[in-house]
């Protein structure tokens, strides 16, 4: 089964697909959808490789999960998972190594990098709220 | 600093104010919402001078700009948290708007993992009064 | 897709989730065509194959003698119902648009309820549907939780077909991994939204995986009571619940004894179906179908043109009476005429003033702007004189270096001009 035909079965009905008011393009929910948009170069589903980039449960650094492109019909023994947590200067460029070096997807290389710092930004601790001071009761 | 969009252009609206319909400011039973007059006879119908205008495709907006707000962000409504992590990666693109019908407990876990995500939300400030006054 | 892809072994799996040693060939179902589209359409026939027909009653509507009044009575044409001495006579009757009127159209018992289908299609949409039950990624885009099953096509040993007891099978999809699927039919139970609910439709839920057997030893009654699973013979499969909704990726799990036979009722391409009179499967339309695979082919490459790189932007026309630059281009010689044209008309000006200064007998005070231009132009002249009488004069002296006085006014011109036959 190739790609382009299975991008062709799943792309105007599927359980993942996220259509929202005036919005041209829709988003799509399923695993492994980097930008989370409906597309056929994004979908985690169709491709015999995809990389997604998720939170690790503790919040501290990123989770890439990929799948391996030998065992297709393997669903269990597809996905590999590295954690990484190194902080974002050392993970992010073990990411982009993990990507490019056997060339896994060049094509997401950019986007892999942009989720993942999305990823470790979410994870920082929010800046302190300015409180006003409150009114003086009457 | 509130996030920006990142494409922000002029938007041009063609016109602004609402098109009424023909003779709804004459009876209280015809509504101002637009309706095309379809008789023989009509003269908004038939675009006589100094009568209510159309509405056209000529009005449309520009396509880019269509359905922007006027911040440069489109929004999705959104229910939960999970909607809301659908925007992660187009947080300068698209911002979220919570639904009515969400509680105000639940409004905050969904304002306080936008903040995480740095997710714009329109209405960030809906239903916090009530819980601060407490 | 292709024929001639290689079928891969499948292994069986025991009841414990453990390959039993045991591998077949895949059957070539699963390399058959996938069509959404005959899918769609051979469920959207059958799926009407179920119905009961109903109408509205015949008299319904049309109980009253009613007659139209005819013009002339300033009312509506419509039949009203006859006689006096009650609130019904003199009201409309018969209408769609009356009150106690018929409907309009009113539904009739003999409306084509059932639809035949061909039987290839029939046969072609559930060999689709099969072929996409293999796919991982089609079963997963409809939602199914598959990401632990060990294979697909998942099949497994004939020993599950002697189950009995609930527990048994809920054992065993715990242990195949199918059970997150069954988890997600549990959390997806909900009463239906709309008018459903007071039609007998009221409770949802989504599908759970589909068991296909090729003997009923008790599995059936074992299954039964798992919300979500449904079960099916081999010999009896059904389109309605290999792809539910009229989209393929059902998540089937295969008992040995039913994936030994597909091949049988099917057929190879090589070989016909030995169960199923003259059937064979259908050919596919393309052999390979990875676009991206095609395009980089030499075959395809070598007819292609080659890819259009060079921008071609249009050139501006320009008036070269209105844009000087565009008339140097045409003309150099039109720079010189237009410094002398302003030179000339900057003296006629000065003589024209100084003219006017005499006849009206003002006396020009060395401060006015008149007198200032008459002056720096005396200077100038002076000064052109003087270098002119300074330089030695070398007539014909080396032809390269020409003596640059003498070519002080024609010079930027002939320099101008020089380049311009060249472009040309």
């Amino acid at each position: 089964m190739s790609s382009h035909l299975n991008w062709m079965i799943i792309r105007n009905n599927n359980a993942f697909l996220l259509k929202k008011r005036n919005i041209s393009k829709p988003f799509s929910t399923e695993p492994n959808n980097l930008t989370n948009l409906s597309s056929y170069r994004y979908s985690g589903l169709v491709h015999r490789k995809s990389v997604g980039i998720v939170d690790t449960p503790d919040k501290k650094g990123f989770t890439v999960v990929y799948k391996k492109a030998k065992s297709v019909n393997k669903p269990a023994k597809a996905t590999v998972r590295r954690t990484m947590k190194a902080g974002a200067r050392r993970s992010l460029h073990k990411l982009r190594t993990l990507l490019t070096a056997n060339k896994y997807r060049v094509d997401l290389n950019k986007v892999a990098l942009r989720r993942a710092s999305a990823v470790l930004r979410s994870q920082k601790p929010l800046p302190a709220k300015k409180i006003r001071a409150p009114k003086k009761a009457d | 600093m509130s996030i920006r969009p990142v494409y922000r252009p002029t938007i041009v609206k063609k016109r602004t104010k609402k098109f009424i319909r023909h003779q709804s400011d004459r009876y209280d039973k015809l509504k101002r919402n637009w309706r095309k007059p379809k008789g023989i006879d009509n003269r908004v119908r038939r675009r006589f001078k100094g009568q209510y205008l159309m509405p056209n495709i000529g009005y449309g907006s520009n396509k880019k700009t269509r359905h922007m707000l006027p911040t440069g962000f489109r929004k999705v409504l959104v229910h939960n948290v999970k909607e809301l992590e659908v925007l992660m990666m187009q947080n300068r693109k698209f911002c979220a708007e919570i639904a009515h019908a969400v509680s105000s407990k639940k409004r905050k876990a969904i304002v306080e993992r936008a903040q995480q995500l740095s997710i714009r939300v329109t209405n960030a400030n809906a239903r916090l009064r009530s819980e601060e006054n407490e | 897709m292709s024929l001639s892809s290689a079928r891969p072994l499948i292994t069986v799996y025991s009841e414990k989730n453990e390959p039993s040693g045991e591998t077949i060939s895949l059957p070539s179902v699963f390399k058959a065509p996938i069509r959404p589209d005959v899918v769609n359409f051979v469920h959207q026939q059958m799926s009407k194959n179920s119905r009961q027909p109903y109408c509205v009653s015949k008299e319904a509507g049309h109980q009253t003698s009613a007659e139209s009044w005819g013009t002339g009575r300033a009312v509506a044409r419509i039949p009203r119902v006859r006689g006096g001495g009650t609130h019904r006579s003199g009201q409309g009757a018969f209408g769609n648009m009356c009150r106690g009127g018929r409907m309009f159209a009113p539904t009739k018992p003999w409306r084509r309820w059932h639809r035949r289908i061909n039987v290839n299609q029939k046969r072609y949409a559930l060999v689709s549907s099969i072929a996409a039950s293999g796919v991982p990624a089609l079963v997963q885009s409809k939602g199914h939780m598959v990401q632990e099953v060990p294979e697909f096509p998942l099949v497994v040993s004939d020993k599950i077909q002697e189950y009995n007891k609930t527990k048994q099978a809920v054992i065993f999809l715990r242990r195949i991994k199918a059970w997150n699927d069954i988890q997600k039919v549990y959390k997806s139970q909900r009463f239906r939204a709309g008018k459903g609910k007071m039609r007998n439709r009221r409770r949802i839920q989504r599908r759970g995986p589909l068991i296909i057997y090729g003997q009923d030893q008790g599995l059936r009654k074992a299954f039964r009571n798992i919300p979500g699973v449904d079960l099916m013979n081999i010999n009896k499969l059904n389109l309605l619940k290999l792809a539910p909704g009229g989209h393929v990726g059902r998540f089937i799990i295969w008992t040995k004894s039913a994936f030994d036979q597909l091949d049988a009722l099917y057929g190879t391409w090589r070989k016909e179906s030995q169960l199923k009179d003259g059937y064979n499967l259908p050919f596919p339309k393309m052999a390979n179908t990875d676009l991206a695979r095609l395009l980089k082919s030499d075959e395809i490459r070598k007819v292609l043109r080659a890819p259009r790189k060079k921008v071609v932007r249009s050139v501006k026309k320009l008036n070269p009476l209105n844009n000087t630059r565009a008339m140097l281009r045409l003309n150099p010689y039109a720079a010189v005429l237009k410094r002398r044209a302003i030179l000339t008309a900057n003296k006629r000006q000065l003589a024209r003033d100084l003219l006017l200064a005499e006849k009206r007998g003002i006396k020009l005070s060395p401060k006015s702007t008149i007198a200032k231009t008459q002056k720096t132009l005396e200077i100038r002249k002076k000064q052109i004189l003087k270098a002119k009488a300074a330089k030695p004069k070398k007539p014909k002296a080396p032809k390269a270096a020409k003596p640059a006085a003498k070519a002080a006014a024609p010079a930027p011109a002939k320099v101008a001009a020089k380049p311009a036959p060249a472009k040309k």
